[in-house]
């Protein structure tokens, strides 16, 4: 099984793999996770993804810089803008473009674009509203570049009721923040 | 989620002549930057001290104004809109409820559609950034061959998408991507193309009809025609005719026949439609047409 998976060059389906080792496909479901787990306790450099609708074999996420350099290539690059829109896309999908650049307040049609060269976003037909606008949502490949198995595995929306903690180191002078606040502190509701 | 690099800005204060600040940032337009700005201040996003936060968001566009290596116009407008919304918070807050026509009493909340809206805003940046966390394939962790669209170039064949599925349950960008490959190849072999050069020209059929037609003589359409056996041409002397005609050198005409219509759809033939040129066009007319088509 591991030979297979190795030597494919795509996902592997559990039917695919279970045709090839001529291995009825419950025993292949249930042999595909005890891999999974044994990859991980020897602690090598692969790892068995479950992706998609199958199972790929990757390098470990932290050889990523050596395995980039032998490959030659740049590692894919996905600005904040763009896992913004992706974001938005993944979890409203079907979603029309101005509802998009209504949530982010700008307009996303060259990220989208991008997305759409990238096949991480496909368009699903149009929605039914006022224009039939085209609706958006994710491909199979968003998932197997992400390495979710389904949409449901995505991270969960919170929701929010108050702004967390700033990622951002609090500010220069802190003093004279707090003087602008007390400032303006009439103005509070 | 990259770093945001900011450069705290002093409040100006009243009659001192600071130049507006420069900022260096990159932000992913006026929400981003409205939210960056409240949590600097650490203030309760439903509790925005709207003179505070709007004076420095001003302040920040000031900048952008100063700074900038001009200003791109559709950029800064959306910056723009949200300025004017919390100015409009801000005259709105200090009108006392009593003053508040019915309509707007009526209305909800703006500012709590503008908490709503950053509230919403923050929690997609915040599955951004979990997505972004995630281990991307080609990124940090890596397959046996490439993925995406790319390709290897080992084979003497551009390799179409990895991972495309084998089912056909390929989606249009599938086909699009597939299509991609495909005229990849083709570049590859070289191929040359036979153009066809436009043998016509409005300017040149201008010119060839007026040695055609002669003032107060009518020339049928059809005898005009005949002489051109190519589809084009004749589309071309179409056009011309009609370009004629409408600069009034020339009166397209059709015989009434008697008790029918000029179309002659009752008679089953249809009456020829004459040219009749009404006067003489000059040289210079006609070059000043042929410059214009």
């Amino acid at each position: 099984m591991e030979a297979c998976l190795f030597a494919s060059p795509a996902v592997l389906t559990a039917d695919r793999l279970a045709v090839a080792l001529r291995l009825d496909l419950p025993t292949v479901q249930a042999a595909l996770p005890l891999l999974q787990e044994q990859l991980e306790r020897q602690g090598g450099g692969l790892r068995l993804w479950q992706v998609g609708e199958g199972w790929q074999l990757r390098t470990d996420g932290r050889f990523g810089a050596y395995v980039a350099s032998i490959r030659g290539v740049r590692p894919v690059r996905l600005t904040r803008a763009a896992l913004e829109t992706l974001a938005v896309i993944a979890y409203r999908q079907p979603v029309a473009r101005a509802v998009i650049d209504e949530i982010r307040g700008v307009d996303c049609t060259g990220v989208l674009r991008m997305l759409l060269e990238r096949n991480l976003v496909q368009t699903l037909g149009r929605a039914d509203e006022p224009g039939r606008p085209l609706a958006y949502g994710t491909t199979p490949h968003f998932l197997h570049s992400f390495g979710l198995r389904s949409l449901s595995a995505l991270p969960t929306l919170k929701d929010l009721r108050a702004l967390g903690p700033s990622e951002e180191p609090p500010a220069e002078s802190s003093a004279e923040s707090s003087a602008g606040l007390s400032a303006a502190g009439g103005d509070r509701v | 989620m990259p770093a945001v690099q900011t450069v705290h800005v002093p409040l100006p204060s009243l009659g001192a002549g600071l130049d507006p600040p420069v900022l260096t940032g990159v932000y992913e337009g006026p929400l981003d930057l409205l939210l960056l700005l409240i949590r600097r201040e650490g203030v309760d996003v439903r509790e925005i001290p709207l003179a505070l936060i709007c004076d420095r968001y001003l302040w920040w566009l000031e900048g952008l104004e100063a700074g900038g290596e001009g200003i791109n116009v559709e950029v800064a407008g959306d910056y723009l809109v949200l300025a004017a919304t919390l100015c409009q918070l801000k005259a709105r807050e200090l009108l006392p409820p009593a003053a508040r026509s019915e309509r707007e009493a009526e209305e909800a909340d703006p500012r709590e559609a503008l908490v709503q809206r950053l509230l919403e805003y923050a929690r997609y940046q915040e599955a951004a950034a979990s997505l972004g966390a995630l281990e991307v394939l080609d990124r940090e962790v890596f397959a046996r061959c490439p993925s995406g669209p790319s390709g290897d170039q080992e084979g003497d064949e551009p390799d179409l998408p990895a991972d495309l599925p084998v089912d056909g349950s390929l989606g249009a960008m599938g086909i699009g991507l597939c299509y991609a490959a495909v005229l990849e190849r083709l570049r590859a072999r070289d191929v040359v193309h036979a153009v066809e050069a436009e043998r016509f020209s409005l300017a040149a059929t201008l010119q060839w009809l007026r040695g055609r037609l002669v003032p107060a003589r009518p020339v049928p359409l059809q005898s005009l025609f005949s002489q051109l056996p190519d589809r084009r041409q004749r589309l071309h002397v179409f056009l011309a005719l009609l370009e004629m005609a409408r600069r009034e050198w020339l009166d397209l005409r059709q015989e009434v026949q008697a008790g029918g219509q000029a179309g002659g759809q009752a008679g089953g033939q249809t009456a020829p439609v004459l040219l009749c040129l009404r006067r003489r066009v000059e040289e210079e007319e006609l070059m000043a047409l042929q410059e214009t088509v």
